[in-house]
């Protein structure tokens, strides 16, 4: 028997394994696919040109994950673009976001004189409300019936600082949240691309438009993780596979035994307890303690039977809100590409790219997934990582990943494959548009539907959080009310990934806050 | 010199004569002032055309605080609610959807589109019931201020907490998602057909610059719960002779207590001393002072046009420069000379109306509501609009000339900034619009109209002196809600000008005839013993 089995390698496992690893627990990882990484995969698209599969930028991981695991140590160098993100506007002009301050608010002046004047405070602002956030996205989130002296403690000490923001700051916290992120940007800014960057950055993943309520909430849960407000678009060298692939190396020196190709079908639970896992070749494990680090709605809808879950829970976890919207497509180009609004300048492309001018262009996109269908023009936040990172492509040629959408995983009058072809179609005309040209460069590409995040991740509803990141779907209340710390109603069963505060993005927080949970309960010998 | 009154109410609406009947009741010496020719705001009875009688705006009463009724005895003043029972929503394949509140008939109408819906509707509406009366507590207090970081305004928020916990666990799951969800989203958990989930969401985006499907919208769900008249949960009534009557019966109500009520005299300004207010002064150049002074408007007008920006901290003028208006609805009301014939309704009854006596919703689908909202988005009216029609001259015969009817139809979406043209140009062929959308289930109704009334949300401004045409005068979205109406830290009546207090829908707990805003403001003035 042994002490821990995590299931799911992707980077919350991952760091959930190691972790207790290190505290000297026999632990084994399970990953059903060939490889270990989950959302953080690189995949090569062409030979010799290799592309972030899925995700091209983290979170970033969160700097207690970093030290907890001493990954600043295993030879990974983590990228900080810059500029980070440079977006096209309707004219056919470049906003360039840089690490200064300055030189980001001289790339707004030419918009507009105002908004220029206002960006640094604004960012700063984000920066405080949203700090409340991140210490919060460090605790285990509190339950409903009562509070341990240690989550009271906790939330206390959060509550101290909220109050040290003061009172404005704590009145934009509060009306933030339900607000829409067009009404938020529109209180600071008047500039349409300056607006559209900051609300493509909150609604990433999520199926909401700008005007959708609650898209502020989404925002600050992003800046919570990564203070500049259209993201700061960190990634490592090798690109996102890059690091899971150390993250394995790590995993292995502590002892974890990480096993891929390896898909659990069911857990095992014998008295409302979890005693351990079957593997799909009939191969059991027993364990006093399973962590499922994938989706908590897979958990209980696959892997569990039906009969050891009590109905009310089960019903609720099914109802968990999990309605992907995006979808990938990764090109091979044997040039760099040419974007008109850059006029040749290649600092730009060492940053992301963006493609969503306008709030109604994101609102309009969005439309689309409310009757099913895939956007007309999609918006598009691309990144060509082989500029900075050049062994990811042969001599002269280029990678580049491209984040679609509005792509919905259920399309209401076709199936998956027969709309892929569609879907690349709308985002080549999207990307002509910006690089006329680009189309005779492509020597290779992928696209990835949100049918395939669903079936080859295992995403519920192809959503790349695992869920919506909606209020009611986040903090004390992911992955369900009640049962955000990490436990769940069968002992020794442990839920630890994006579906779990605080949420996707690729931060390492939920699999470090589930590993916490995990140690106390099995130290008090109560797992 | 003039006289002094203990209390000046701005407006005489339905909240401002609560109010005023409230504090004249308590030995107030009390005058309301009025810009219009009749007492009621937007809760008025206008005869449009002679022998017509329309509910201008406001059309249904549900929400009206029964302790008020009871309080300011207005059954004696002449309040009589009618039920309106029923909603009928026509569908394009011919069909129809039904609810009454007859139990059983409703059952078998549902079933006729889903079993599993008929058999889960009761269910809900317990567990609406449960919600409800949660919510209606919270809709009776005045607003604690979290930002004060004052003992007992956090454990005011702290008992709220506690409530909240000591809900049974399904009831917070409810609860929670009520809160945060689309009205869509909420009803997909419970329901299958399309049409019943259009009807019932429909509800959610009143007056409110949202879709049925836009986070938010969810809890509105509710107010259809909470409307309790004569202690029957659920029901929406009409008043006898028009909504106007229950704006009459509160001012009969406040004069009989001593209140002063006077019609055409419009405010300019609030006369500000010192930090407070002392008076008002009329267009006409006339003044009155007063110990105190209560604004039924909305606080754009209160603030930016009759204190001014000099007299308020910048801290303020921004907050209430934000807060948001956007009206997104229009009214047409119709003169008919006969019934209009709903080509859907069952032939096999013999009374030709039994149908039409409740509400008739234009709402066919998920879809068509979402596409009436995606319009409005971009800045133009609804092409094919919802719309919520009631023919009050069916329950009170006393609104129409014998055989014909008034029709009244509230209107979604209608934005107040256009983005092409303006209101005065659009404001028949939104008209057309609306008609068109309910000829397409009654083609005969364009043959019935003697006479047709179409408001417009710039209409809505100019007449009614609601600020963007909005009906709840703001917005009821979640930054705007409890102790963030109409700015936070100012949610509990009070505002930065001692002696000057809100007291209309602007302020918790916000828009409909609840009259709870006019009632809760005279008691915080009552209890700062300021008049």
């Amino acid at each position: 028997m042994t002490d821990v089995v995590v299931i799911g390698g992707g980077l919350n496992g991952l760091v959930a394994a190691t972790l207790l690893a290190r505290q000297k627990l026999q632990v084994i990882l399970l990953e059903q696919r060939p490889v270990v990484g989950g959302g953080a995969a690189s995949s090569e698209l062409a030979p010799g040109y290799r592309v972030p599969e899925l995700s091209h930028s983290l979170g970033p991981v969160a700097r207690e994950v970093i030290h907890a695991l001493r990954l600043d140590r295993a030879g990974l160098e983590f990228l900080t673009p810059d500029p980070s993100l440079t977006s096209f506007t309707a004219d056919g002009r470049a906003l360039v976001f840089h690490r200064d301050d300055v030189l980001t608010a001289a790339s707004i002046h030419a918009l507009s004189t105002r908004d220029a004047s206002q960006w640094s405070e604004f960012k700063r602002t984000v920066h405080r409300v949203a700090g409340v956030i991140a210490r919060l996205d460090r605790l285990p989130p509190p339950g409903v019936d009562g509070l341990s002296a240690r989550e009271m403690w906790a939330l206390l000490r959060t509550g101290r600082h909220a109050r040290s923001l003061g009172r404005r700051d704590l009145i934009r916290l509060t009306r933030w949240m339900p607000m829409s992120i067009a009404d938020l940007t529109s209180e600071w800014f008047e500039t349409e691309p300056l607006r559209a960057a900051i609300a493509a950055h909150a609604l990433f993943g999520n199926p909401a438009g700008p005007r959708s309520a609650g898209t502020g909430a989404m925002f600050l849960a992003r800046a919570a993780a990564d203070p500049v407000p259209v993201g700061s678009g960190v990634t490592v060298k090798g690109g996102p596979g890059a690091l899971t692939a150390a993250l394995a190396v790590i995993a292995n020196e502590a002892r974890v035994s990480v096993r891929s190709d390896s898909r659990v079908v069911r857990i095992l639970v014998d008295d409302g307890r979890a005693t351990g896992v079957v593997l799909e070749n009939g191969d059991q494990l027993s364990a006093k303690a399973v962590i499922g680090a994938i989706a908590p709605a897979t958990v209980f809808s696959d892997l569990v039977p039906a009969g050891d879950i009590p109905p009310t829970f089960l019903h609720r976890m099914r109802h968990i809100r999990s309605r992907g919207v995006t979808a990938k497509v990764n090109l091979a180009l044997d040039s760099a590409p040419a974007f008109d609004a850059l006029a040749g300048d290649p600092v730009p492309l060492r940053g992301r790219l963006l493609v969503a001018p306008e709030l109604d262009y994101l609102e309009r996109a969005f439309d689309a997934t409310k009757y099913g269908e895939i956007s007309e023009q999609p918006w598009l936040e691309i990144s060509v990582p082989s500029v900075i990172d050049p062994a990811l492509a042969p001599e002269g040629g280029h990678v580049m990943s491209v984040a679609v959408h509005f792509a919905p995983r259920t399309l209401r009058s076709q199936t998956w494959s027969e709309a892929k072809p569609a879907l690349l179609a709308g985002v080549l005309r999207v990307l002509e548009h910006a690089a006329p040209g680009i189309a005779n460069h492509i020597v290779g590409q992928d696209v990835l539907t949100p049918e395939d995040l669903e079936t080859r991740w295992g995403f519920p509803g192809g959503h790349i959080f695992h869920g919506e990141s909606a209020i009611d779907q986040m903090w004390a209340a992911r992955p369900l009310l009640g049962w955000a710390s990490y436990r769940t109603p069968i002992r020794g069963l442990y839920v630890g990934s994006a579906g779990t505060h605080p949420g996707g993005g690729l931060t390492g927080l939920p699999g470090w806050l589930a590993a916490e949970t995990v140690r106390t309960d099995l130290r008090k010998n109560r797992a | 010199m003039p006289k002094k009154y203990d209390a000046i109410i701005i407006g005489g609406g339905h909240n401002g004569l609560t109010a005023a009947a409230y504090l004249a009741r308590a030995g107030r010496k009390v005058l309301v002032l009025e810009r219009r020719h009749l007492v009621g705001g937007a809760a008025v009875t206008e005869e449009l055309f002679p022998g017509f009688k329309f509910s201008v705006c406001s059309y249904v009463v549900s929400l009206l605080r029964p302790e008020i009724i009871r309080e300011l005895e207005l059954a004696r003043h002449g309040l009589e609610i009618l039920p309106l029972d029923g909603t009928f929503t026509p569908m394009p394949s011919g069909d129809y959807l039904w609810r009454v509140n007859d139990h059983a008939r409703t059952f078998r109408e549902i079933s006729r589109h889903s079993r599993a819906d008929a058999e889960v509707y009761d269910e809900y509406g317990r567990a609406m019931v449960e919600m409800g009366r949660f919510a209606k507590d919270i809709l009776a207090m005045t607003p604690p201020d979290p930002f004060s970081m004052r003992m007992a305004d956090l454990r005011a928020l702290g008992g709220l907490l506690d409530r909240f916990r000591s809900l049974p666990d399904l009831d917070r799951y409810n609860q929670l998602q009520l809160l945060t969800m689309s009205a869509v989203d909420f009803l997909d958990q419970w329901f299958e057909t399309d049409v019943l989930k259009a009807t019932m969401a429909a509800s959610g985006i009143i007056g409110t610059f949202l879709g049925v499907r836009s986070p938010g919208t969810a809890y509105v769900l509710l107010h259809h719960y909470m409307g309790d008249i004569d202690g029957a949960f659920r029901s929406w009534g009409l008043s006898k002779g028009g909504t106007g009557r229950v704006s009459e019966s509160i001012a009969a109500s406040a004069r009989a207590f001593g209140a002063e009520i006077r019609l055409n005299s419009p405010v300019k300004h609030i006369l500000v001393k010192d930090h407070e207010a002392t008076g008002v002064v009329l267009d006409n150049g006339d003044y009155h002072i007063a110990s105190a002074v209560l604004s039924s408007v909305d606080p754009r007008l209160t603030f930016m046009k009759m204190v001014g920006t000099d007299h308020l901290p910048a801290e303020f003028v921004e907050d209430i420069s934000r807060y948001k208006f956007r009206g997104s609805s229009g009214k047409v009301n119709l003169a008919l000379d006969g019934l209009p014939d709903f080509t859907c309704r069952p032939r096999d009854t013999p009374d030709p109306a039994l149908h039409l006596r409740g509400a008739i919703s234009i709402s066919p689908s998920v879809d068509y509501m979402e596409q009436a909202y995606d319009d409005a988005k971009y800045g133009s009216f609804s092409r094919r609009p919802y719309v919520d029609i009631v023919i009050p001259s069916l329950t009170d015969p006393s609104v129409a000339p014998p055989g014909k009817h008034v029709m009244s139809c509230f209107v979604q979406y209608a934005p107040y900034a256009l983005r092409e043209g303006i209101w005065d140009e659009q404001r028949e062929a939104f008209g057309d619009a609306v008609i068109d959308a309910i000829s397409q289930y009654a083609p005969n109704l364009r043959d019935r109209i003697l006479h047709r009334q179409v408001l417009t949300p710039i209409d809505i401004e100019r007449e009614f002196g609601l600020s963007e045409g909005n009906i709840f005068q703001g917005e009821l979205t979640l930054e705007q809600l409890f102790f963030l109406r109409p700015a936070p830290g100012w949610a509990g009546y009070r505002t930065p000008i001692r002696r000057l207090y809100m007291c209309g829908s602007a302020a918790h707990p916000g828009g409909g005839i609840m009259a709870a805003p006019g009632r809760n403001a005279a008691m915080r003035v009552l209890g700062d013993r300021v008049a």
